[in-house]
């Protein structure tokens, strides 16, 4: 059975954005684009309604028509910004440090006569809206009155208090762990997300939550949840909207476990190429195994659950020691919501100078901390002893272990072997703390 | 479509080898529990036959001895693709590499890669 519903159409509503990152090097169409490739993949039919600078004009209408676009429309001029944005990290190992090159002066004639005669001819059952430079109450307002299911993408500053003040009823409301609507808002709590964004505000709330999975609040105040899926991640650019892409295909003939499965297996079909046509052909085949991969187990880490979760981290952590790598580990970990430990930090750097019973006590702290620890990461910046005795003893105890390397040390043949994951760039890290840490869990309901 | 270096936009093209292509060599997740430990109280030796079996089991990939079907273990998650392309009609079949341990068997295989 198809996972689709025969009578969806699709309007996207959203920026037109160049994507560069600096690590990768790669540019690709972004914003709308991305949320328009999944669409195309499930063979959805779909509009476009984008706001985009002149220079981009003809690529835009030529890859929405490549990728299958009913139609392209231009509702927004941009003048003052070239629609740039720099990502720092394409694969989101900690913060992507977006940033669009001068946003400050970034401005849209925005028109609205265009989108009313789009939604009016098109007809779309659902909007997709990823705001952006547009007017929100006024794109919420002219959506509102074509009467089609609307879907809105809170991925910056957006205030929710902006669909309760209009009356508008919105479908979907789907929010990443990274905004700052969750973080700082919602102080990271799902639940009181939830109070904040109720039903009478999106009917369902989705909250993304990066490797970790995604659950779905419903409107009948039911509560699903779905694992994600591992993959060698080429880029996080744009997963998210494919996510909603494909949620927004799925949830009306699936139940909501399976097509947050869907979503999730697709956005790692999404991350893991650069390759459009891959991409393709592989949901093409997701498409008729639907059923299966509906029921496959992946990562569920609930974002409120990491925080007890230690991670040790074994390196000579030392004030001789060029220790940036530890640094950014950390970092990431903590974008993340783990809880990562630095015992020399924490408990002291040995020295010979210390009594015996000083560096017993020290040794005991260390262990301690390890011994409670749900995963070790050793990372050799040098040869020392003691990362590589941590390394032996969590895989002992059946701590789950990886080794960064870093600085691309000479291998050690006991310590690379010991380790369970093997690791030479941060990204990878950070894929392998999930798989590691996570018990592998299919989509299902939560119960109440 | 869309991506391209970073001269122009234009088609960035598709990797030269298929990923389903790819051969599998891999620890084995669960052998504890699975029927070969159950059944034989031990580990296969090296080089016996296996193969991974044609559909997902409660949402894992499994790998079981090619005569006389007993499942050995679990494939990692992070080869969930593999579903994929045993939906294509791969077929991956090949041998027990390692295998070892008491307190915490493990298994490791090599699998290659075959499309019907």
């Amino acid at each position: 059975m198809s996972p689709i519903s025969a009578d969806q159409r699709v309007v996207i509503v959203g920026d037109v954005y160049v994507d560069y990152p600096l690590d990768v090097r790669i540019i690709r169409l972004g914003g709308v684009f991305h949320a328009a490739r999944a669409l195309q993949a499930l063979g959805l039919p779909y509009a476009l309604a984008y706001t985009g600078p002149e220079y981009l004009e003809t690529d835009i209408q030529h890859f929405a028509n490549q990728l299958g676009s009913n139609s392209a429309h231009r509702v927004g001029i941009v003048t003052g910004a070239p629609a740039v944005i720099l990502a720092g990290d394409a694969r989101e190992a900690g913060n992507q440090e977006y940033d669009e090159i001068l946003r400050g002066s970034k401005k849209v004639s925005w028109d609205r006569l265009t989108l009313q005669k789009l939604l009016s001819s098109y007809k779309p059952s659902d909007v997709l809206i990823v705001p952006g430079v547009l007017p929100l109450p006024d794109v919420l307002q002219t959506v509102a009155a074509s009467g089609a299911r609307i879907h809105i993408d809170i991925q910056y500053d957006v205030d929710p208090s902006l669909l309760n003040s209009g009356g508008v009823s919105v479908e979907t409301m789907f929010v990443s762990t990274s905004t700052s609507l969750f973080q700082t808002r919602a102080g990271g709590d799902p639940g009181r997300l939830r109070q904040i964004v109720g039903p009478a505000t999106a009917r369902n709330l989705i909250l993304k939550e990066n490797r970790g999975g995604s659950r779905a609040f419903l409107a009948d105040g039911s509560t699903a949840e779905a694992p994600s899926f591992p993959t060698r991640t080429q880029h996080s650019i744009g997963v998210g909207d494919c996510f909603n892409s494909i949620w927004i295909g799925t949830n009306k003939s699936r139940p909501a476990p399976a097509a947050l499965a869907l979503s999730s297996f697709s956005s790692s079909l999404y991350a893991s190429t650069w390759s459009h046509t891959e991409f393709l052909d592989s949901m093409s085949t997701l498409l008729s195994a639907a059923d299966e991969v509906g029921e496959m187990c992946g990562s569920r880490i609930p974002w409120e659950d990491r925080p007890k979760l230690t991670v040790y981290i074994a390196a000579p952590d030392f004030p001789d020691v060029n220790t940036v790598p530890l640094d950014l580990l950390a970092e990431a970990l903590e974008y993340h919501n783990f809880s990562p430990r630095r015992p020399v930090k924490e408990h002291g750097l040995y020295s010979p100078q210390l009594t015996e019973a000083q560096a017993t006590k020290m040794y005991h702290d260390d262990l301690a901390l390890l011994e409670s620890s749900a995963l070790l990461v050793a990372v050799p910046l040098t040869n020392d002893p003691g990362t590589f005795a941590e390394l032996g003893v969590a895989s002992a105890l059946g701590i789950p272990t990886i080794i960064w390397n870093p600085r691309s040390l000479p291998e050690n043949l006991f310590a690379w072997n010991t380790a369970a994951y093997r690791c030479h760039q941060l990204h990878e890290v950070i894929d392998a703390a999930f798989i590691a840490i996570a018990k592998p869990v299919a989509a299902r309901w939560v119960p109440r | 479509m869309g991506s391209s270096g970073s001269g122009t936009l234009g088609n960035y093209q598709p990797p030269e080898s298929e990923k389903c292509d790819e051969s599998i060599n891999t620890g084995l997740e669960e052998v504890a529990r699975e029927e070969y430990f159950s059944n034989h109280g031990g580990l296969p030796p090296v080089g016996t036959n296996v193969r991974l079996r044609a559909g997902p089991i409660k949402g894992r990939l499994v790998v079981e001895t090619s005569k006389k079907p007993e499942s050995l273990g679990l494939i990692p998650t992070s080869f969930n693709y593999l579903v994929l392309c045993l939906k294509k009609g791969y077929t991956y079949e090949g041998e027990v590499t390692e295998s070892r341990g008491k307190r915490s068997p493990v298994i490791i295989v090599s699998l290659v890669a075959d499309k019907r």
